[in-house]
């Protein structure tokens, strides 16, 4: 288990590098608004870090059917609901809900 | 009378009624507040489920202020990830950050402790609320008041989570799947935001090959392989648009 020291140096580490990434362009806010591969980027990370997010955080053993089964249904509610209804809040919480439903309660 | 109206919309805007500019960000506000309260109860919850002290709650969230971040730092703190590992996951979940730079309205604040904080508590949401700022004049405070009013939100929803975790039973197993399903949702608006199947393609075979090659650490692994495919993309559309301007000429 992480002792306290860690603790700290983990979160102040983590919090220092969030604010260089905020603070720091504005110091070459000129260039980088006028650079194409910059604007290029700009456009195009948001959706590719969002699946590499969306699938690292997937339960590790996913591949084991017991576990796979749950995940899909939750899925489904998440992606379904959002499509049709794109509240944010809601497809979290009903996909959340299913898959807390179904491990504490069904397996 | 609609001319009337338009001024005084237009001494409202320029007048330095603080509380009135802290109301119209409070206003702009509020439905962010809001929707990240049960996310904010789901990571409070889950840091104290894990074994963190509660103490570490408000910590984290006040200090850090970048959610999705925060739940992934809660796994690797509790996994004792190196402290480099922890930091390239910073730098590489937090990246899009330098991106808000361009369109964020820092010029409109002053004061030079409020340029920090407004820097500091530049997240997702901060963004989002203030893409309008140039357009529609927001003052210093009105931006100032945005960002700190969600600040607030943020912080006292983990706590709240961290505190009444206990109350929860054990028997209920899951809640981190919250996590995923935000993911997925942020997906579903990125797709939205920049339709394009080839990029998606490429993010998800960078996520299988991540996986074969670095099990351990695939996210990073497989943001690092999404960025160099997007610059090599990047490289190829420039070669062939020198190469048609020579075509053309």
């Amino acid at each position: 288990m992480a002792n306290n020291l860690y603790l700290f140096s983990a979160i102040a580490l983590s919090a220092l590098v969030t604010f260089g990434l905020r603070a720091l362009p504005f110091a070459f806010i000129r260039a980088l608004r006028s650079s194409d591969l910059i604007n290029y980027l700009a456009q195009r990370m948001p959706l590719g870090i969002m699946i590499v997010l969306a699938a690292s955080t997937i339960p590790q053993d996913v591949l084991n059917p017991n576990v796979a089964w749950p995940v899909a249904v939750a899925l489904t509610t998440t992606v379904v609901l959002h499509l049709f209804k794109s509240n944010a809040v809601l497809s979290v919480l009903a996909g959340t809900a299913v898959y807390v439903g179904i491990l504490s309660w069904a397996l | 009378m609609a001319e009337n109206l338009a001024i005084k919309e237009a001494v409202h805007e320029v007048g330095d009624n603080r509380w009135y500019q802290m109301r119209l960000g409070a206003k702009n506000v509020l439905p962010a507040a809001v929707a990240v309260v049960p996310l904010g109860l789901a990571l409070g919850v889950l840091l104290v489920r894990v074994g963190l002290p509660w103490w570490s709650a408000p910590l984290l969230a006040g200090l850090v202020f970048a959610g999705s971040l925060e739940f992934l730092l809660i796994g690797l703190v509790v996994a004792v990830a190196p402290l480099s590992h922890i930091a390239l996951t910073t730098l590489l979940v937090n990246f899009r950050h330098v991106f808000y730079a361009i369109s964020f309205p820092l010029h409109r604040v002053r004061h030079k402790g409020a340029k920090i904080y407004s820097m500091f508590a530049l997240t997702d949401e901060a963004y989002a609320l203030t893409l309008h700022a140039e357009r529609r004049n927001y003052s210093a405070i009105r931006i100032l008041s945005i960002q700190s009013l969600f600040h607030a939100s943020w912080i006292l929803s983990v706590f709240a989570g961290a505190l009444l975790g206990g109350l929860i039973p054990d028997s209920v197993k899951g809640l981190e799947f919250a996590v995923t399903a935000l993911f997925v949702v942020l997906s579903i608006e990125a797709y939205k935001e920049y339709q394009s199947v080839p990029l998606t393609m490429l993010a998800l075979l960078s996520v299988v090959v991540a996986n074969l090659i670095a099990p351990q650490s695939m996210m990073v692994v497989a943001m690092l392989m999404y960025l160099l495919g997007l610059s090599a993309l990047y490289l190829v559309r420039k070669h062939r648009s020198v190469k048609e301007g020579q075509h053309g000429e």
